[in-house]
């Protein structure tokens, strides 16, 4: 199990933050997305969080957040700024056990 | 011109009941039973609110919090973390139907706040400005930030505007992240921030903020106050919806 966090903060943006916990294959098991941005409507990034658990590719992750981006508007921060956080952070144990 | 509700509580609330009022105003409009409303308040004891998608232990000094009596809630709202000083800020919230020119998200941020900068003018300031997302800033710093909510048709903005807010205790008590700071070019919370008697060099009374809101925002929105009340509606949603900010499950969801 690992726990693996990171943060992103754009110039003109606001602060994301994102907690991802891996299980031994790096699927996700628990995701935590923060931060000072604005969300509409908020229960999008709930959706995120949810959908996420399970995943284990960069496409899944992808997936998911492009999924809910499309019901939804971000000020602050943009999907992709959501979903290059995630995936970079999934990376890092997928890096690490040598799969993609 | 369009005549829009004022509520001003000037004598202060706790963070709980101020948020539950804001959450129940936007609520009943989205219910299909809105009045368009300034309302202008003031946090009694003092507090910080956090923005609906903030990790509470990440931003706001626990210690320091509880060491000092200030309450901390969690906004129905994204954005950052506040200081709410009784002695030094009023906080306002502007709830309305999405017309055409609110509808989109980041306007509507610079036309409402846009009763914030005239406010200021009206006290004096004349270097100040709206810089998106949120803020409104006076000499290049900071004095006033904004969340807004949405639900059907209504949106409610809710922000600070500080004209004597203790700003070492502010800083005291809300951690900012290095990267944050350093893409505002600063160092520490303090010197991001600002008020609006430090700007003026002189001390700004509350009497005189709430009288710059109201005219400030009149011009900015091209409507007309009328003093008024929340209605018994609103009061009991409000007293429904504040059990969930007394709560921990809902301070310390994130």
């Amino acid at each position: 199990m690992a726990v693996l966090r990171g943060r992103v903060k754009r110039r003109g943006g606001k602060l994301l933050e994102a907690e991802l916990e891996l299980d031994s294959s790096c699927r996700i098991v628990r995701a935590v997305i923060s931060g000072d941005f604005f969300a509409y409507p908020p229960t999008a990034v709930d959706d995120i969080e949810q959908g996420l658990r399970g995943c284990k590719s960069a496409v899944c992750i992808r997936g998911v957040v492009h999924e809910a981006a499309q019901r939804s508007t971000f000020l602050g921060v943009t999907p992709s700024d959501i979903e290059e956080l995630l995936v970079s952070l999934w990376r890092r144990c997928a890096g690490s056990k040598g799969s993609t | 011109m369009r005549r829009v509700r004022l509520i001003i509580e000037e004598r202060g609330a706790p963070a709980y009941w101020n948020m539950a009022v804001d959450e129940a105003l936007l609520e009943l409009s989205a219910r299909g039973r809105g009045i368009e409303t300034l309302r202008l308040y003031i946090f009694r004891p003092h507090a910080v609110t956090i923005g609906y998608f903030q990790r509470i232990r990440e931003v706001v000094n626990l210690e320091a919090a509880q060491r000092l009596g200030v309450d901390v809630v969690r906004r129905f709202t994204g954005g950052g973390a506040v200081y709410h000083d009784p002695e030094g800020e009023v906080t306002y919230s502007y709830s309305a139907p999405l017309t055409p020119g609110l509808r989109d998200v980041a306007r509507s941020y610079r036309i409402i706040c846009m009763g914030i900068v005239e406010a200021a003018r009206l006290l004096g300031v004349t270097n100040v400005e709206f810089v998106p997302v949120n803020d409104v800033v006076a000499n290049g710093r900071k004095f006033s930030g904004s969340a807004q909510g949405r639900r059907g048709e209504w949106l409610l903005q809710h922000g600070t505007f500080m004209y004597a807010t203790d700003l070492d205790r502010l800083a005291e008590l809300l951690v900012a992240p290095r990267e944050k700071l350093a893409s505002h070019g600063v160092r520490a919370v303090r010197q991001r921030v600002t008020t609006i008697s430090e700007v003026l060099h002189r001390e700004v009374t509350r009497d005189e903020v709430v009288r710059a809101l109201v005219k400030g925002f009149e011009k900015a929105l091209g409507i007309e106050l009328e003093e008024g009340e929340l209605t018994e509606e609103e009061l009991r949603l409000a007293e429904e919806l504040s059990e969930k900010y007394r709560s921990a499950e809902w301070n310390f969801r994130r």
